[in-house]
Formats: C-alpha cells, structure tokens, sequence
C-alpha cells in the first residue's frame, strides 16, 4: 500500500488510538499511522533545576509539574538509565496518569506530527467501557490544554467494525493486556454486554517467562551483552557483560518482556484443537536464539504455552478456572445480548488486536466456537489478513472516518465546546449505550 | 455512528415505486464518486428475472447497497411478499469502501421505511436465497 491509498479530502485532522502496548497516531486520510509509540513511559523523579535531556535533543518540555522526568519513545526508552522506573499512564485501558499522558501527547506533537495543534481537528479512540468522568476530562484536555479547533471521540470496537465493512458484528479484540468482546449494533458499541478477559499478550507473556524459571534459563535482554560467543545446542550461553548504569528492576523488566514478546512473536502457535502432547511432538520444532547467544529447539512448548489462552484450566500457578477463555468471553459477551440480534453477532465474528497475530489464532476461535454456535446460527469468523490492518484496524477505521469531506459535520467544535463546556462530548456522542438507550435500540430494531 | 453522507432524493422515490407500486425486481444503490451522498445505481425493472441475475449485479470488489422485492409461498401455500435491504461488503473490497458503506449505512436504512428484512453480506455464501428466505420468513435481522 502506497500513501495515500484511503485519501479523502484534505482536513488535516489527526487521529491517535490509544491501546495498551502503544500510542498510535498520525494524519487521517493515510493507510497507516506516522508513529507508533510505546505506551510504556521511563521516569525519574528529579529536581527541578538539573538540565534536562530528552532524545538528546535537550529539551525539557517532557517534565511536568510533579518535577517527573519522562523518556517516551523506543529510542528513548531503550537507553538503561540509572534510576529509571517504567510505568503506563493507561489502567484498564482508560487514561489514569493525566500528567504522563500528556506528555506523551506532547511528544507525539513535537516529534512525530511536527506540528501545531491548534491546527487540527482530532479523532480519538476509547475503550467502549470508559467512563463519563475520564471522557470529559480528555475533551477538556484536548480542547483547553492543546486548543484543538475540533474534537470526535469514537468506541475502538466500532472503528474496528466498521473497517471490515460491518455495522452490526461482535468485535473481538486480544490486545495486550485484555481480550475483550464487545457488541456493535448498527453502529453502537453495546457497552453493557462487552466481556473482558485478562487472557491476552500479556498473560502469554508471563506463561514464556515461568516456562523459562522453571527450565533454569536465564532471559538476558541485550542492553547487557556486550559480545557473545557462538555456542552449540542448548550450550550455557558465552557472553561479557556490558557496563550498564543501576537500572531499576520495572525498566529490567520491561526489557526482559521485550525480550519474551519477540520470543512469543516468532516461535509460539495457537494448537488447531484443545491440546494434546503426542499429537504436536512429531511437528516441526522451531528453534530460536536470544541475545545472550543461548539458543534451543522448541517443540510441544510452542503449542502448550499460548493454550492457557483457550483452556485456561490447567495454567499453572492460577487459578484458572476463574478465567474466561477466548471462546468463552465471545459466547458469554453474546448471551448478554439480546436474543434478536444474537444470530447476527455469530454472523460476523471480527477478530482483531495484535495478540490474535498469534499463528493459528483465528483458526483456533472459529474451532471453539462452532462447538458453542447454537444449530439454528450461522458462524463467521472475519480478520484481515495484513499485519497492519489487524494491529491498525480501529486507527485504520478513523483515518478513513476524519477524511470524509462529510464527516466534517459531526466533529464538536471549539465553539461548541466554549458555549456548552464540556458535556458537549455526551450530548455530541451518540455511541453511549446506557442499558437504557440499548433497551430501545434494540426494540427498534 | 454516521459518515455524515447524504441520501439522494430519487432514492426514497424509487423506493416508494418498489415498496407500493412493485415497479422493479430490485435496485442496488450506490456511494456517488463524490463520496458525498447515496444514489441510485440500478434499476431492475423486469419483474421475472432471477436471482442469480440480481447477484451478478453486484460487484465482486465494490460495496454496494441493494433491496430485494422477495416473494415467496408459505409451506401452507400463502404467498408472501417481502422488500429486503442488503447491505454488500465483499472481503475483496478496499477497506475505504467498507468503511464509508458501513458507516453510511445508517442514514440510508433510516430512509427505507417498510424494509422488512436486512442482510450484512461479505461473500455469496451470505447471498445464498434460500437462507434469505428462511431470515424474511422469521422476521429476523441478518
């Protein structure tokens, strides 16, 4: 795909997606967003008279208030850096931390758009769950803090849905840090019947990292190899340490997940049915090598460390009955829906997220839930193919969005937002289902 | 949500011919090139031509809006008469095209009054006229 491709009329108006693992942003009417950014933010506590330094570029817009310090971006965050904490200004998936979120902002502003952002209107998604409180506090941000001319707040799920061509469907979403199944109804996010699972990225993560201890091997993110030696199969890995500054443990830990997700990119896979030892020990083992220079073949772990995903019964050290597997969060998200638009929703099933980029993920919950499909539905599983489109999709869907020359009539305006404060964005915003309002969408229908 | 594109006047008035008049087999409406309102594409007005005829009709990797005047007998042996409102997003259309259908979709539907049956489609299986038939018989949403 070239620049361009979904061009519309020029507005200028940017659009940024917030998610779990990154920050994604850029100009509306492109194919894909101008900078992914990683939503895990460095911090220091530093007093305030010190010189700053971001990017080495020595600026210092990047400390707030508090007297924090922050490094944003791969390259930044990249750096070991004494004293050095990460955080995420997200929980839940919902902003928490105002102050480090605008300095992503900020960042995102200065280094990536290169521009002024009185000058755009700006497209923003959310978690269909989000909160009045936080959606009020985010126009006022935008509008007071960055005096965007324009603003449109828009559910994740029905960008994502509507992207695939689809205004009814039920969008299931494997980021990071959740699973969610989330119900859209003729282009309204049924908030009340989205279904959250802590099974995702994430979690697979924390399966490689136990698999890992218990297999006595050591994670070594490459910020502390120097050199490293070749070693044969499954050899003590040979390497000389690198003179690292005192790190603290939450940045020694993102490192090591970085490590873990490149592992669990490039070597796992989702079994094609409820997993089995003998049935995968006879395949193909995949052998991977990490920074240290230790490298092994993988065989039956690659298949039985992301299963937790769909059989969360037998993960160890949970206890994971409790769980909600992926077919489980989809079945259960769509028996909370009414019963007259439940065949609809197996009807178009959209898979989405970047967990779900997994091998034999898709094929996986189209298996588990025609088991659970009841005779009189039809199933369909839907994803896009591309990488892109699947990790990009809702920013994808609001690119498309904010280009319209059409669209143009439904962004709050400053005006707007001067005259009626900032509750305009509910009055505005006709994707709020309360059960009420859900209630008589679906007798209209 | 809404794209915010407009429905073109001769929509409602071909729609009034299909619905009262049962002037045509079927219309397929489409998003002009201007991306700022939905017209009139197609205008079927041999009332005998068949279904395949109607699917032909729509493009293998463009969206595309359409209703179907379906009739159809009863097991008892009542006749029945249908308009059905499909809503056509092939997997092979650009991603652009689904969104602006999909989001437009709304304002359309809203101008249909008397539509009863609608159908979301992204490849033929979904086309198939006997599962239509059996959804129009049940009242149900597709």
């Amino acid at each position: 795909m070239s620049g361009g491709v979904y061009g519309g009329d020029e507005v200028g108006a940017l659009v940024f997606d917030v998610g779990s693992t990154s920050l994604r942003g850029g100009y509306a009417g492109e194919d894909c967003p101008k900078a992914e950014i990683p939503m895990h933010v460095g911090f220091k506590d530093e007093p305030k008279e010190e010189s700053m330094e971001v990017d080495g570029s020595g600026d210092q817009t990047n400390k707030d208030r508090s007297g924090k310090k922050y490094y944003i971006d791969t390259n930044a965050v990249h750096v070991p850096r004494d004293g050095m904490e990460m955080a995420s200004p997200l929980r839940d998936g919902m902003i928490e931390d105002w102050d480090m979120f605008q300095a992503l902002l900020d960042h995102t502003y200065k280094k990536h758009i290169r521009s002024e952002s009185p000058l755009h209107p700006v497209l923003m998604s959310e978690p269909p769950w989000n909160v009045r409180g936080k959606r009020e506090k985010l126009t006022e941000l935008m509008f007071e803090q960055y005096n965007i001319p324009a603003f449109f707040l828009c559910k994740n799920a029905v960008l994502s849905a509507f992207a695939n061509g689809r205004s009814t469907a039920l969008v299931v979403d494997s980021g990071a840090t959740h699973t969610t199944a989330v119900p859209v109804h003729d282009g309204y996010a049924l908030a009340s019947a989205s279904v959250k699972s802590p099974l995702a990225g994430d979690f697979v993560t924390l399966q490689c990292k136990q698999y890992f201890e218990e297999q006595n091997i050591e994670i070594v993110p490459s910020y502390i190899v120097a050199k490293k030696e070749e070693v044969g199969d499954g050899a003590p890995p040979c390497y000389v340490k690198k003179q690292i500054p005192d790190v603290s443990k939450s940045w020694h830990n993102y490192m090591v997940k970085k490590v873990l997700q490149d592992f669990q990119a490039s070597v796992l896979q989702v079994a094609d049915g409820p997993f089995n030892n003998e049935d995968t020990t006879n395949l193909l083992p995949l052998q991977y090598e990490f920074p240290n220079g230790y490298h092994q073949d993988f065989g039956p772990e690659r298949f039985y460390l992301a299963e937790g995903l769909f059989d969360p019964s037998n993960i160890k050290g949970l206890d994971g009955n409790t769980m909600l597997s992926v077919g489980h969060v989809v079945s259960t998200s769509i028996g909370m829906c009414d019963i007259d638009i439940r065949p609809s929703m197996y009807n178009s099933i959209i898979v989405t997220g970047g967990n779900s980029l997994l091998l034999g993920f898709v094929d996986r919950v189209n298996r588990e839930l025609s088991n659970k499909t009841p005779p009189s539905m039809r199933l369909k599983v839907m994803s896009s193919a591309g990488t892109a489109e699947r990790r990009f999709s809702s920013w994808i869907g609001g690119s498309i969005l904010a280009s319209l020359g059409t669209f143009q009539q439904m962004w709050i305006s400053k005006q707007e937002y001067e005259e009626s404060g900032k509750t305009c964005v509910e009055r505005n915003y006709p994707f709020v289902c309360t059960s009420h309002s859900r209630a008589a969408i679906i007798t209209l229908s | 949500m809404a794209s915010g594109v407009a429905v073109h006047d001769d929509v409602v008035e071909e729609f009034q011919k299909i619905k009262i008049g049962h002037k045509y087999k079927y219309l397929i409406f489409k998003i002009a090139d201007s991306l700022k309102e939905i017209v009139v594409h197609h205008k079927e007005s041999d009332k005998d031509c068949t279904y395949e005829s109607f699917k032909s009709n729509l493009p293998a990797d463009e969206c595309r809006y359409a209703v179907y005047d379906m009739n159809y007998t009863l097991p008892d042996g009542g006749e029945r008469n249908k308009l059905v409102f499909y809503v056509w997003c092939p997997d092979t259309a650009k991603i652009k095209q689904k969104m602006l259908y999909a989001s437009s979709r709304d304002a359309l539907r809203k101008k249909l009054v008397g539509v009863g049956c609608e159908v979301q489609a992204t490849d033929d299986g979904e086309l198939d006229f006997e599962d239509i038939k059996d959804k129009v018989s049940r009242g149900g949403v597709a």
